[in-house]
């Protein structure tokens, strides 16, 4: 499964899953995730109040989920620039946007299989941070209404 | 901030009560991204989960409602992006080929009047399919329309419950809906309630969508709702059997080298890879969306609360776009009570929930139909949809990068 080939979500992170990176497990500091209503332009820090008792010592949804997030900035990390970019280019766009088939530029042999271009060593700016980078903010899925007809991130034909 | 966002602080959700002489500060809504419209309460189908009391009503929208209707949506203070007119409930589609040709010329006309240049418009319809044909397409296609078709899944699960008035199934017409729409190359989607029925059926749920090109697909669990006082994942063990179908459905998407997306999948794995959090839903936040009837009478928060009578709030209506603006109504006693309880909500789920990132406090009408307040927390609705969601795609995601569950 390549991750050139993926055009969902889900797709896209068990492609990543599979490129065989060492120890995601030993991720950094998780970065605290970033609250927005809705949707929003601009993000806060999040603070979670809730006040629920955890008997046991299995990590919380959140500490969870930032793990994961972890893992997949680690991984989206080994990726070359220009992968990179075209990642966080359909994030923003709220990746599945109407379009189907891949959501690379339709290079063959993929560059998310470790085979083809060059890797990446430094970090970009703007991951998921919200800070210089755009696509955090731009990022239209959300805990919606649930029966509306286009509830895609379907971006193609605004009248305008 | 530019936005309608509601601090995550839970001293600032919590507030106290608004006095009713005091007026709200409107700035901090919207900003509106959806008019879900109601252009006739009658559908041709009597699914027996249906929400709405009136679908047997044949009320229509008249065409001369559509210039203050959008002369209130396009010069609302509210729109700062652009925005979906979402035709819905009960079958859009019923309100005839003619009124919508007239309804979207008025409304181009209306748009280049009133909506700012940097703000664009598209419809959206959520239909059964039935009564689409291809004129309905020809006027589709000259206009940024997306369809969204309520289907089932295989015809023995679809036909269970999806029922024209005499009985029959409408499995074959709501087929027949889609295969017009993609002829036609219009955007579709599809939604599908998912009762207990289907639960032993994954592969099939999956294959009939995969089987109809349709790979853009939402579950909606069937809820407690409106007229709808018992839903069949009531029953004990449901829950436990939901998340084995969504498990099942994890492991198709997840070895299937083509592109389906499942909406909830999709919405929890795209806020772990963000990083993101919601502080709020369209569905708690005021002036998201906006709903309005076949008479002009508007609301906001969820749509299933439109044109619906409680005995604790009387109706959600808030006015008529013909002699009340959308901030006017904010400053009102009915729309600060429903607004102060909605909030009160959300703040309590905040407290109380380690979901609450992933939810935004949830919908207001699940709330009251389940719990008989807004003023409350965890629906059965949650339960399904958030929280059996998230731990599935966590359980699954952690598996394929080889993390730890505990510790």
């Amino acid at each position: 499964m390549k991750v050139s080939q993926q055009s969902s979500f889900v797709g896209f992170l068990v492609a990543l899953a599979t490129l065989g990176i060492a120890s995601v497990g030993n991720a950094k500091q998780p970065r605290q995730p970033q609250v927005t209503s809705t949707e929003s332009a601009e993000a806060e820090p999040l603070s979670v109040h809730h006040q629920t008792t955890r008997l046991d010592s299995s990590p919380s949804i959140e500490q969870r989920m930032a793990r994961l997030s972890e893992a997949f900035q680690n991984r989206v990390e080994t990726l070359p620039d220009e992968a990179q970019s075209e990642v966080n280019r359909q994030v923003a766009q709220g990746w599945a946007d109407g379009r189907r088939g891949s959501w690379l530029n339709g290079r063959d042999g993929g560059w998310g299989d470790g085979r083809g271009g060059s890797w990446l060593n430094g970090r970009r700016g703007g991951w998921a941070d919200g800070r210089s980078g755009s696509f955090l903010n731009s990022n239209r899925w959300r805990n919606g209404w649930r029966d509306r007809g286009n509830f895609r991130n379907w971006r193609d034909g605004w009248r305008r | 901030m530019n936005l309608a966002t509601l601090d995550a602080s839970p001293t600032n959700l919590s507030a106290a009560p608004t006095p009713a002489s005091e007026a709200i500060n409107v700035s901090e809504f919207g900003p509106l991204y959806m008019v879900v419209i109601q252009p006739t309460s009658f559908c041709n189908l009597n699914c027996d989960y249906c929400y709405l009391p009136n679908r047997h009503l044949r009320h229509r929208l008249s065409l001369d409602l559509i210039e203050p209707i959008f002369r209130s949506v396009f010069t609302s203070q509210f729109i700062k992006e652009d925005v979906t007119i979402c035709w819905h409930a009960g079958e859009p589609l019923a309100a005839g080929l003619g009124f919508y040709e007239a309804a979207f010329a008025k409304i181009e006309v209306l748009a280049k009047r009133y909506l700012p240049e940097d703000i664009g418009y598209n419809h959206s319809f959520q239909s059964n399919g039935l009564l689409l044909n291809q004129a309905f397409c020809d006027l589709f296609k000259q206009y940024p329309v997306h369809v969204g078709i309520s289907v089932d899944g295989p015809a023995f699960l679809h036909d269970a419950h999806r029922k024209t008035r005499a009985g029959l199934g409408s499995h074959a017409g709501a087929v027949n809906g889609i295969s017009l729409l993609k002829k036609n190359e219009i955007p579709t989607s599809a939604i599908a309630v998912i009762t207990a029925d289907a639960l032993d059926y994954p592969d099939d749920v999956f294959d009939f969508f995969m089987s109809q090109g349709i790979v853009d697909v939402g579950f909606n669990m069937e809820e407690t709702e409106g007229i709808n006082t018992h839903s069949s994942l009531d029953q004990t063990g449901m829950e436990a059997r939901y998340r084995a179908f969504l498990r099942r459905i994890w492991q198709r998407i997840a070895t299937t080298e083509n592109a389906f997306q499942l909406r909830e999948f999709e919405e929890v794995c795209s806020q772990i890879y963000t990083n993101n959090r919601l502080a709020s839903t369209d569905m708690n936040h005021p002036f998201r969306l906006v709903n309005i009837d076949y008479l002009g009478n508007f609301s906001t928060f969820d749509p299933e609360l439109l044109s619906m009578p409680t005995k604790d709030y009387g109706d959600f209506t808030l006015g008529n776009v013909a002699d009340l603006s959308f901030e006017a109504a904010c400053q009102t006693p009915k729309f600060k009570r429903i607004y102060q309880d909605m909030r009160s909500g959300v703040a309590q789920c905040q407290q109380s929930c380690e979901y609450f990132g992933l939810c935004g406090g949830g919908a207001g009408s699940n709330k009251y139909w389940e719990n008989g307040s807004f003023v409350s927390t965890e629906t059965q609705a949650c339960r399904y949809r958030v929280k059996a969601v998230t731990d599935i795609v966590l359980d699954n995601l952690e598996q394929s990068f080889g993390l730890p569950k505990r510790g």
